[in-house]
């Protein structure tokens, strides 16, 4: 890479930089999450393998399964929206450049790393409670957070192979769609047979097992970084999973530069499509749309004046597939289930607590986010509250059924009795609350602010919000024992959150007659 | 039936609009010329009460910013509104519930207007840009606003849909509305206008009236480039 290319790459860089001292906002954002960052990487220290920590094993599982999950999920993408390493100025200005394909392709790919390592940063946030449970230092810290940069990296690059290969025959797509379904399926299949017959050792035992068997490595990239990242823990040779990570890495480049496809055609629409999903994500729709969506029944059954927005949610929800639970949703509540597993170990609190700190960003994508961008909320003709309420309401009986899902079944594995399982969800679904009117809260005084700095008010303003009732819930505990100490937190939580949640939002009330909509 | 008064809108030290006053009565249509970043949209914003403001905003003699104003209201984007799963005839239908206005066809016949009866089961992300604001300008107008104000109405249209506005335009001056257009294409405005206010950095720097009958006076668009060019203003 050597040339225009070169300079592009190295003034784009420079430029970031710069642009971050003219923002004081996003300096301080970034600021913030380094300090966030190094405090998190300074306060573990522990030695893995030492008495008292959990079986390495375990970690080494763990991160086999975020590999293989990561993998997958973006290679689903690659089916449907191919997923691109190049932006659309990459596009515009680039590809009728004179300048190879095979030179563009390298410097998209080279760019693309810088990408990784950032989507890869939440990792080493980790940091602090696997220090704690498995002993893991900064070595090994450093060796999960590239071997997930890798997996993104490659997932990525997959994606993109897929959509070019494929976006033009749509058998073929179906085709390749079904193989992946296929060795999806033998690998839950195998792995879920495992656990089943070896379920009297303890179920995560045998997951533990079954997830560092030779069978789960040998799953293309997540397995084989997975099996990379567990030689490096035991010291043992990294060549396998490397070797194989590396020649995979070599075919998909092979495959696109020298194939006689022109693959400027296709990348161009995977970048569009790539760019479209990022330009609905700024505008608050966090969920992409689906390619297909089925129309079904048309019309409005009910609503009249400002409880029409409430049905229209009903019906976006219906047609963008959303039923109660989105997709994320799903996931996110399957990895904590799956957490629940490996964190038995620190309770219930420490599953809440993850639980919460991923509902923060799950309750953004709510309907109103999406809403508030658009002129219709603020220009109809009904009481500024009445509208923010119904347009809240949609995200209220999903928040319920999201409780349910995770909380059950946590409380299932952490053998929970019924009062704790029901206070957990109530605090969830209060929490789910909370964190809608923090929102309004963030809009109603620094709407137009920069995308940095809302997410840091954001972050504050919940944190703050939160504040009572885990202040209230602390102190109760430790003074009190009704049923379980466990049911009286989780229920002083739910009893301190909904009375916050709902005096915000009546503070807010006017918020729609000084929002900014820009 | 529209007042302003003194507006002033900031982005921290940008100063978008400044000391704006102008009015645009019933059955009057007013034209919003200017180059881009003259500040044209801000004020249709600060109007349609999507902005925080300093000064005073009236319309049909209520503040912008109360209920009895927007029910006077339709406001046509400059990026299309559409909700990407909503079918087109929804979005009428929408409009015409969150509006509490009883089924009289009228939505129907918008969409027959605009050509898009037969996309009616559309969604709107189906929709080409084109499509999207013509289905934004019949959201607009749905409800039967006593005040249009069109930010930017031309961009995106095919030639039969500019001429099924120009042609709007017009209906809804002799139906005794008020139009406010904001645009940067002069051939566009034609000779339908009533008043025409120059914007340059965020002021007033002309405001021109129609008056058929004056040969000697100044065309649009010499005026226009007389302003902008640097030369000067009558």
């Amino acid at each position: 890479m050597t040339g225009p290319l070169a300079y592009l790459y190295l003034t784009r860089l420079k430029n970031s930089i710069k642009e971050l001292f003219k923002k004081p906002a996003r300096l301080i954002y970034v600021l913030f999450l380094f300090a966030l960052m190094v405090f998190s990487l300074t306060s573990g220290g522990a030695r893995m393998g030492e008495a008292g920590f959990r079986d390495p094993a375990e970690l080494t599982a763990m991160a086999t399964a975020l590999y293989i999950l990561m993998f997958l999920l973006t290679v689903h993408n690659g089916f449907s929206r191919g997923g691109s390493i190049f932006t659309m100025s990459d596009v515009n200005l680039l590809f009728p450049a004179p300048l190879s394909h095979s030179r563009v392709l390298f410097y998209g790919l080279f760019r693309h790393i810088n990408t990784s390592l950032l989507l890869g940063l939440f990792i080493l946030f980790q940091y602090g409670w696997l220090s704690r449970t498995y002993g893991v230092s900064l070595v090994v810290m450093f060796g999960l957070f590239l071997g997930y940069v890798a997996t993104v990296f490659l997932g990525q690059i997959t994606a993109m192979t897929i959509y070019i290969f494929t976006s033009s025959d749509e058998a073929l797509r179906n085709r390749w769609q079904a193989v992946v379904w296929f060795l999806t399926a033998l690998l839950v299949l195998y792995t879920g047979l495992y656990v089943w017959q070896h379920a009297g050792e303890g179920v995560l035992s045998a997951a533990t097992t079954v997830a560092n068997s030779l069978m789960v490595r040998c799953f293309p990239v997540g397995g084989w970084l997975g099996w990379t990242f567990a030689a490096f823990v035991s010291g043992a040779s990294l060549v396998p999973g490397l070797l194989a990570s590396l020649v995979w890495l070599a075919l998909l480049v092979c495959l696109i530069n020298f194939s006689n496809r022109d693959w400027y055609e296709d990348v161009l629409k995977t970048t569009e499509l790539t760019q479209s999903v990022v330009a609905a994500q700024r505008e608050g729709n966090l969920e992409a749309l689906p390619d297909k969506v089925r129309v079904g029944r048309t019309g409005f059954d009910e609503g009249w004046g400002a409880d029409t927005f409430y049905y229209k949610h009903r019906i976006e929800n219906r047609r963008g597939g959303v039923f109660l639970l989105s997709r994320n949703s799903l996931i996110f509540a399957v990895f904590i289930i799956i957490m629940a597993l490996f964190m038995r170990k620190g309770g219930i609190v420490a599953v809440f607590s993850l639980a919460t700190y991923m509902q923060l960003f799950t309750t953004r994508s709510g309907r109103i986010n999406k809403e508030l961008t658009k002129p219709f909320i603020y220009l109809v003709p009904e009481p500024p509250f009445v509208k923010l309420v119904q347009n809240l309401r949609e995200m209220l009986p999903g928040a319920l059924v999201e409780a349910v899902v995770i909380f059950v079944p946590v409380g299932l594995i952490l053998g929970l009795g019924g009062p704790d399982i029901c206070a957990c969800i109530l605090a969830r679904v209060s929490f789910a609350l909370l964190f809608a009117a923090g929102n309004i809260v963030v809009e109603r005084f620094w709407s137009g602010a920069s995308k940095a700095l809302t997410m840091l008010l954001y972050i504050t303003v919940m944190t703050v919000l939160a504040a009572p009732g885990a202040a209230l819930a602390l102190v109760v505990s430790s003074n009190l024992l009704l049923i379980s100490e466990n049911f009286i937190v989780f229920l002083v939580m739910a009893i301190v959150n909904i009375p916050v949640s709902l005096l915000v939002l009546f503070l807010c009330r006017n918020m729609l007659q000084y929002a900014e909509l820009n | 039936m529209l007042e302003i008064e003194h507006v002033v809108k900031k982005y921290g030290k940008v100063v978008a609009n400044n000391d704006i006053s102008f009015k645009v009565d019933a059955g009057q249509i007013a034209i919003l010329l200017g180059p881009n970043g003259a500040g044209k949209s801000t004020i249709i914003k600060c109007i349609a009460g999507l902005l925080r403001f300093d000064g005073r905003i009236t319309i049909g003699g209520y503040n912008n910013k109360t209920q009895e104003a927007k029910r006077l209201l339709g406001y046509v984007p400059e990026t299309p509104a559409v909700y990407d799963l909503l079918t087109v005839g929804e979005h009428l239908e929408f409009i015409r519930r969150a509006y509490r206005m009883e089924d009289d066809g009228y939505g129907k016949q918008l969409l027959k207007r605009f050509e898009m009866a037969d996309k009616k089961d559309k969604l709107g992300k189906e929709l080409s840009k084109g499509m999207q604001q013509k289905l934004s300008i019949c959201c607009a107008l749905a409800h039967r606003p006593r005040l249009i104000i069109f930010d930017e109405p031309m961009v995106g249209l095919d030639p039969h849909a500019i001429k099924e506005m120009k042609t709007l335009f017009r209906e809804q001056k002799d139906a005794g509305a008020a139009l406010l257009i904001s645009t940067h294409m002069i051939d566009s405005v034609e000779d339908y206008w009533d008043a025409t206010h120059i914007m340059i950095n965020g002021r007033f720097a002309a405001t021109k009236y129609n008056q058929p009958n004056d040969l000697q006076a100044q065309s649009l668009e010499e005026l226009f480039f007389a302003i902008t060019e640097g030369g000067r203003a009558e």
